[in-house]
């Protein structure tokens, strides 16, 4: 995957991981870099944030690579205010309360060793400034300043954090975020769809409904399927179709999927909605909807014949 | 789901509402508070009490009193159940609400609930919600029916992605105020209380729990149990008031008979049209097209989360 990449930032620093029973972050002493990665493989790149054992070869299969996928805008890199010993970082996820933990390694010449240093500020800066935009310019972080290069932090300066003020349940989760082995591609056949509207949306769905005249047949049959006491127009459909309540059914029947690997509930899916069967998980399933199109539209061909 | 077991409901001022009037309970109402502060909950008069709810996390769970202080001794005197049973959680602390207010009417089905269960304990009243059929069939039948059940799978169980949520009642009885929390050992006393004090002194209480959590993590949410509004506008003639309150209630039953259902019938038919619209468009590339974008929305969704 290296031939699809550019790195565009590369600094030292090691995980810190969160003890649950006694609320302490706890920096690990494994040296460590972390990576900021631009895929050049897609029409849209998307940024890879990877940390990783220091001197590790990427193709060894038995070293792991943590890598996390981040859209623009999605996540910030910040200084833990709350951690007086030590230079630690977290980045945050804005959309959820996934966050990692980082604590900097480069030695920072002649400066406190528990304090924010300037080159500190120079990367978070240039990380925040690649969360939100990619492409943005480098400015003034030289790889001699941020990289690999420099003198180390030893761990023994680095002591315990007490850091009651965090939130253990999303601590707890911290650096469970996406293991990559190394040397994992991110070619996605053999991906199973996680969720019906990723296909397609209620949102399509609606869509579809909106540009249906009032008086076309398509309604009437969508009625039949609509709750007893909601009334049969259009505009309730459309109502229905737009309810998180509808969504929620989305989400419960795609995890029906999901929950019941290695079972056969395609085959029950396909005998209750009357589909044919072709096979498990949520791509079949869209299969079998397609396929079942083609036949009813085969036996209306034959019935006209 | 089985027989006994208790599904996953909606906090939801609606859902809870047409539960407890399901139960047997007259002319009480929930309502969602969008601010806390004293005048939005005294605008609520007769108010009974106040559920505070936030998602569960341990530290937000932590045993702390808020400056308040345990009194086992009178646990078998008011209504205090200990949690058993997570998604019990919300019905219990609703129950702990009405249960210690002597002026409503909780139907004849609770009324004996709760003279059985005077004198219990905490733990044995805890154990007597999650065993109770009634109340846990009421419960339940807020909840969307899970579509297929296999019965070679498993019940999902929670995990830590899934929201839970921590229900604590906070009631004026008798002149103190209590907090009823089904994960703390005892009920809690804040103090002298009187009805008139209620507003002010919980939300006293309340900020002094709030400002324990990192406001950006954690989310909160605080339901009023209060006297049917409907009832108290037409009393006092106040039509626009009952129109809307009126509105309100439809709102809410609509919602409720759509969390009822699973949808699947209507989804299935709906991906019909839109697959056979798509193919009719661009043909069997942009059906590929589709599985693709999904695939690649999927793997996506995959790197973000953790595994």
């Amino acid at each position: 995957m290296s031939e699809d990449t550019v790195t565009l930032l590369t600094f030292k620093a090691g995980k810190v991981t969160f003890q649950p029973p006694s609320k302490h972050l706890q920096p690990l002493p494994q040296k460590g870099k972390i990576t900021l990665q631009k895929s050049t493989d897609e029409e849209s790149p998307l940024l890879s944030f990877i940390w990783e054992p220091r001197g590790s070869s990427k193709n060894d299969p038995s070293v792991q690579r943590d890598e996390l996928m981040i859209f623009p805008g999605e996540a910030e890199w910040l200084p833990v205010q709350q951690c007086k010993t030590g230079r630690v970082y977290v980045l945050k996820f804005n959309s959820s309360s996934q966050r990692s933990f980082f604590w900097m390694q480069d030695a920072p010449s002649g400066e406190i060793l528990n304090e924010i240093s300037e080159n500190d500020l120079k990367i978070a800066t240039r990380i925040n400034t690649l969360l939100e935009d990619i492409d943005a310019e480098e400015v003034d972080i030289s790889e001699e300043q941020s990289g690999a290069s420099g003198d180390d932090v030893e761990m023994e300066d680095l002591p315990t954090t007490n850091s009651n003020t965090q939130q253990p349940s999303s601590l707890s989760n911290l650096l469970s975020s996406i293991v990559i082995p190394s040397g994992g591609n991110h070619s996605n056949t053999g991906t199973p769809i996680h969720d019906i509207s990723d296909a397609i949306t209620a949102k399509q769905m609606a869509n579809y409904v909106n540009s249906l005249d009032t008086s076309d047949a398509k309604l009437t049959n969508l009625y039949q399927f609509l709750p007893e006491e909601i009334p049969k127009t259009k505009s309730e459909l459309l109502r229905v179709l737009q309810s998180p309540q509808f969504l929620q059914g989305i989400n419960s029947l795609s995890q029906t999927f999901r929950s019941a690997e290695g079972t056969n509930i395609g085959q029950l899916v396909a005998h209750e909605l009357g589909l044919p069967y072709r096979g498990e998980g949520i791509e079949a399933f869209l299969r079998a909807i397609r396929a079942s199109i083609q036949e009813q539209k085969e036996r209306e061909r034959e019935g006209h014949e | 789901m089985s027989d006994s077991g208790w599904n996953t409901i909606e906090s939801d001022a609606g859902v809870f509402t047409e539960l407890i009037e399901t139960l047997g309970v007259k002319a009480v109402q929930l309502d969602e508070l969008l601010t806390l502060d004293p005048t939005s909950l005294s605008a609520l008069a007769p108010l009974y009490g106040v559920i505070f709810l936030f998602k569960w996390t341990q530290s937000a769970a932590s045993q702390t009193t808020d400056g308040g202080v345990y009194v086992p001794e009178v646990e078998h005197e008011i209504f205090f159940a200990r949690q058993k049973i997570q998604n019990a959680c919300a019905t219990q602390a609703i129950l702990s609400v009405l249960m210690n207010r002597e002026e409503i009417k909780l139907g004849s089905a609770l009324d004996e609930f709760k003279s059985f269960t005077t004198g219990f304990d905490g733990e044995l009243r805890g154990e007597t919600i999650s065993n109770s059929d009634l109340i846990r069939s009421t419960h339940n039948s807020f909840s969307r029916p899970t579509p297929f059940v296999d019965e070679s799978i498993a019940p999902r169980t929670a995990t830590d992605d899934d929201d839970l949520y921590h229900f604590i009642a906070y009631v004026p009885i008798s002149g103190t105020l209590y907090e009823l929390d089904g994960l703390q050992p005892a009920p809690i006393s804040h103090g002298p209380c009187t009805d008139d004090e209620f507003p002010e002194k919980v939300v006293e209480v309340l900020y002094r729990r709030i400002a324990r959590y990192d406001a950006s993590e954690v989310r909160f949410n605080l339901l009023a149990v209060c006297a049917d509004r409907r009832e108290l506008w037409s009393n006092i003639g106040d039509f626009e008031r009952l129109e809307r309150e009126n509105e309100k209630r439809a709102e809410w039953r609509r919602e409720n008979i759509l969390r009822r259902e699973n949808f699947v019938g209507l989804i299935a038919e709906m991906l019909k049209y839109v697959v056979d619209d798509v193919v009719e468009k661009g043909g069997d590339t942009a059906f590929e097209g589709i599985i693709d974008q999904a695939k690649e929305k999927s793997a996506q969704r995959y790197l973000q989360s953790k595994t």
